[in-house]
């Protein structure tokens, strides 16, 4: 974990919850193991974070929520991808893409 | 976007919000287990892993809060629960909440009334429409300076006016005239007002019943008709509505009854009011127009039209005076200017003095009260310092309770101006109930929306801004600080307590401006109620007796009439004096622009009012013989050339010496036909002056025998101690006995005329603005003490601490008391100063006291720092009193 964990853009803390949610259903805590993982540390996902962004997007329909037991037997709240989550999900990688594209374009041209 | 999935969301959150937020315990919970097991799982310790996972982890309560924030429909709930615990903190602190609210309704509702009260008593006393619009055309004599030359015209000149300008939208004409009224064998003289067809539309308001005057009335070969006014239609018909359509004989002619105009229009104070055409064919000569009851001149009243100013109305009309001179050149002054003065101030002599005067006067109300409301707030949010700071360290965000206070504010605001606009609407509906304030005629008490809207905008923006405060000062405090410290502490060190030292300091000085002002109205007022006209007004009918035309043309046929009437007068039950004069007394008489006393040359003129009485004239009014005596029956009777003079007459024309055996003229007199010319009198005595009721001194008066000449109408003075009502009956009988053909004019006792004409304004005028001031003075004591009282409650906790490390009770006191002393002894003397600098504005609308009348300049102070310091001593004593741990203890 880097001293300085790098703040998140706004909007890609969706994608990266979308995302780590493709490898299968996953409580809060995994979400954010997960996330840490695949960026290497780059990002760490505080509870304040990653709680407010799953209830949104639980609301918003992208990812469904049940009751369930974790791997050591202990009761958590599992997320799941939904269909309408799949579809958001190639949408904000699209629209990722856009921007990565965009930006490392403007740099090379500087 | 899945509509129908945040509708669910919205709709769950809303009512299973216990379920929702279970579950969000729950997993928040789970949450911290799973961590806890994972940094178990790395090695640590069961007690150090579960830190470890609070740490990380960030607060329970935080996070919980920061999701709610992003449920659907969140603003619904918190705006809810923000309101239900405003309410409760409300509910909690009853003392705060209702001084509060009444505090704002008192503000709002009486600076409303009172605004209100004098916009339509004082200001705008009429019932017309766009009164503010309403303009009298008048003409100034620029070379003698006379400012008002005159006010009435030809009626060609009031129809020139109306055609030709371009700045108005319509000019009416209308004058007065006698109409007598033969009914059951009695004649009755009635006011009437003539007034051109167009008066109905331009006056703007509608008849009560039937229908108003309109053009076909005026048109050549139309029936005669009479629009009657209320009072006449009450006293006369008995608000009979069928007398619509009959008709009345007025000055010999049968005239139809059309409609009848509402209570409040009372035009020219006319009972019947008859319609004139433009067209009219003026009288040949004046006697000829006296004589036919068919007036010369008639008051030219315009509306400006929107946008147009006075000065660019009269310079409109100034062109068309010009070319009005070849026609009048008689009626017109050398060099003159046409002026349009707004109709209120030509009634409501100093207009512009008394609006300010109001507005001063309902802002400082305002302002004190907004001051009260704002300490209240201030004192109340440092109390709750450490409240917020908790709810601060529990998660609460900074918006979250800049909305918590926000809310709170607009539900104490909302409170207290709904309290204020129904006190302010009960107020003027119960208004006319108050015994001793006469509303003025035509005055309509309605509600002025403006100053109502100012007055809650106002309040509710000091509220809002005062109840979000503590944003300023104690949320963005350091949360430790505000925990560790004393946490209620009211002592002056923080930025709170010194905006709060300086809400005193003002509100004591403005307080202090207002109760110099009340003091001094209210004295006025003591001056106006014990009033001493300088004669007996109690008792004394006074009647104008009208002669049929041509006759008692005569002095000797008046004389005989009087000689006949008086003795019968003087018999009749219950009369103790009575006589016979031309004037009446306070409401002028026969006037002389000069004099001409022998020996006594002089180049100004010498004005001096004169009137023709019979001998029982003095005692009937109660004059006081001071020098020489007074006219004898002797002298009535062999209508000597001698007169008895007022005193002021011989301090004007004597100076010190004695004016008994004077020979005096009175020089208006030689233009008088049928009048003896060049007739001297001899100062035969000087009786003691009536007392005008106006600012302006007494002015010279003489009274000379009536039996020298018949000129001027004739009134009739009885003073008696039985019911005037009764008398007046008699009277009228006595009177017919001596000729049926004269006609009595409505006997009215002098109280109740002056009462009409003169005191009622003045006196409407100063009971308003002492009842203002009476509020204001009680909000500012009420003020005053509500802050003091509560800011000293709140260093409790500090006096026990001082007497817990051994302060002695009068040391406290001391203490207590001094730091109140500071503080009012500070805005006393700035508000000392601002009344010395202002209080010259109000002199004009004071009455028998001078601006710095010693009482109301020490009085005041005297009242507000007694207030002051009991309000700080009260809870100073009883902060001693308690056990220094209790005091401790003590939030």
């Amino acid at each position: 974990m880097g001293s300085e964990p790098t703040m998140l853009l706004q909007g890609t803390l969706d994608l990266l919850i979308l995302n780590s949610l493709t490898a299968g259903e996953m409580h809060g805590l995994g979400i954010s193991r997960r996330i840490q993982q695949i960026t290497r540390g780059t990002f760490v996902v505080k509870p304040g974070s990653l709680f407010p962004a799953l209830h949104r997007m639980e609301e918003e329909g992208w990812i469904s929520a049940f009751w369930g037991d974790s791997e050591n037997n202990r009761r958590a709240k599992f997320y799941r991808l939904t269909k309408a989550g799949r579809k958001q999900l190639e949408v904000e990688t699209k629209r990722w893409d856009r921007i990565s594209l965009a930006i490392t374009q403007a740099l090379e041209a500087s | 976007m899945p509509l129908f999935m945040k509708v669910r969301s919205f709709l769950r959150n809303l009512f299973l919000s216990r379920r929702v937020e279970a579950d969000l315990d729950n997993e928040v919970r789970s949450h911290l287990e799973l961590m806890t097991a994972e940094n178990m799982r790395a090695g640590m310790g069961p007690e150090q892993a579960r830190r470890a996972a609070r740490m990380e982890l960030g607060g329970v309560e935080q996070v919980k809060e920061q999701v709610r924030d992003e449920r659907t429909g969140h603003w619904v709930q918190s705006v809810i629960s923000d309101c239900r615990f405003g309410l409760r903190q409300l509910r909690k602190n009853p003392g705060f909440s209702v001084v509060a609210i009444i505090a704002l309704a008192l503000g709002i509702g009486f600076s409303t009334i009172i605004f209100s009260i004098f916009y339509n008593g004082v200001l705008y006393p009429f019932p017309y429409r766009d009164a503010q619009r309403l303009t009298v055309i008048g003409i100034t004599d620029t070379q003698h300076n006379s400012e008002r030359f005159r006010e009435m015209y030809h009626l060609d000149e009031v129809a020139a006016f109306r055609n030709r300008s371009h700045t108005f939208e319509d000019i009416v004409a209308y004058s007065g005239v006698d109409l007598f009224y033969l009914h059951q064998g009695t004649s009755e003289q009635l006011n009437g007002c003539v007034v051109t067809p167009n008066a109905m539309a331009f006056w703007g308001v509608a008849p009560l019943i039937g229908r108003g005057i309109g053009e076909q009335d005026a048109q050549a070969g139309a029936s005669p008709v009479a629009l009657l006014s209320y009072a006449f239609w009450k006293s006369a018909f008995h608000e009979d509505r069928s007398v619509l359509g009959t008709t009345m004989t007025l000055n010999k002619q049968d005239r139809t009854i059309i409609g009848v105009m509402p209570r409040r229009f009372g035009l020219y104070g006319a009972d019947v009011y008859v319609p004139l055409a433009w067209s009219r064919l003026e009288p040949a000569s004046f006697a000829e127009a006296m004589d036919q009851h068919d007036p010369m001149f008639f008051f030219a009243t315009g509306l400006v039209k929107r946008n147009v100013s006075r000065e660019t109305a009269a310079a409109d009309i100034q062109v068309i005076a010009k070319q009005l001179v070849a026609v009048h050149a008689r009626d017109y002054p050398e060099h003159f200017q046409m002026t349009a003065r707004p109709m209120n101030e030509v009634i409501v002599d100093d207009f512009k003095q008394t609006l300010f005067l109001l507005i001063a006067a309902v802002v400082l109300l305002l302002l004190i009260s907004s001051s009260n409301v704002a300490s209240l707030l201030l004192t109340h949010h440092s109390a709750r310092a450490r409240e917020i700071a908790m709810r601060s360290a529990l998660g609460a965000s900074r918006g979250r309770l800049i909305r918590q206070l926000f809310v709170e504010s607009v539900l104490l605001g909302l409170a207290g101006c709904l309290a204020g606009c129904l006190l302010a609407y009960l107020g003027l509906e119960s208004v006319r109930f108050v015994p001793g304030i006469n509303v003025p005629g035509e005055a309509d008490m309605s509600l002025n929306v403006p100053v109502l809207i100012f007055a809650v905008m106002l309040s509710f923006l000091t509220t809002l801004l005062f109840g979000l405060s503590p944003t300023f000062l104690a949320v963005k405090k350091d949360l430790r600080t505000s925990l560790q410290g004393a946490g209620v502490n009211a002592s002056g060190s923080r930025s709170g307590g010194r905006i709060r030292a300086g809400l005193v300091v003002g509100q004591v000085a403005l307080s202090m401006v207002l109760l110099v002002f009340a003091g001094l109205m209210i004295r006025s007022f003591i001056a106006v109620s014990n009033f001493d006209p300088g004669i007996r007004t109690q008792g004394l009918l006074h009647v104008r007796v009208h002669f049929p035309a041509h006759q008692y043309d005569s002095v000797d046929s008046k004389r005989a009439f009087f000689e006949q009437l008086l003795p019968l007068v003087s018999r009749l039950p219950g009369v103790t004096s009575s006589a016979v004069s031309i004037g009446f007394p306070f409401m002028g008489g026969p006037r002389s622009d000069d004099v001409t006393i022998p020996g006594k040359p002089h180049d100004k003129h010498w004005t001096t009012s004169f009137d023709a009485v019979s001998e029982g004239y003095f005692s009937a009014l109660g004059l006081q013989l001071l020098r020489g005596r007074l006219l004898s029956p002797t002298d009535i009777f062999g209508a000597r050339r001698v007169v008895v003079v007022n005193s002021t007459l011989v301090k004007t024309f004597f100076g010190d010496d004695d004016p008994i055996g004077h020979q005096i003229k009175f020089n208006v007199l030689d233009e008088i036909p049928d009048t003896p010319h060049d007739a001297y009198f001899e100062i035969v005595g000087v009786v003691s002056d009536l007392r005008s009721f106006q600012r302006e001194p007494s002015a010279p008066q003489a009274y000379v025998p009536y039996t020298f000449s018949a000129f001027g109408p004739r009134s009739l003075m009885v003073r008696t101690v039985t019911n005037p009502a009764l008398l007046a009956n008699n009277l009228r009988q006595v009177i017919a006995n001596v000729d049926a053909n004269t006609v009595l004019l409505r006997p009215e006792t002098l109280e109740d005329q002056l009462n009409k004409l003169v005191y009622m304004k003045p006196k409407f005028r100063l009971i308003s603005f002492s009842i203002c001031a009476g509020i204001g003075l009680g909000l500012a004591l009420i003020g005053l003490f509500g802050v003091m009282i509560y800011s000293v409650t709140l260093q409790t906790h500090e006096l026990g601490v001082r007497m817990a490390l051994g302060a002695h009770a009068g040391d406290i006191l001391r203490l207590v008391l001094g730091k109140g002393l500071f503080l009012v002894g500070g805005g006393i003397s700035l508000g000392l100063l601002t009344s010395f600098l202002t209080v010259r504005v109000l002199q004009s609308e004071l009455w028998g006291v001078s601006a710095f009348d010693p009482w109301a300049l020490i009085l005041a102070p005297a009242a507000l720092l007694a207030t002051g310091l009991l309000a700080c001593y009260l809870p100073a004593r009883r902060a001693t009193r308690v056990d220094p741990m209790i005091a401790l203890r003590y939030e």
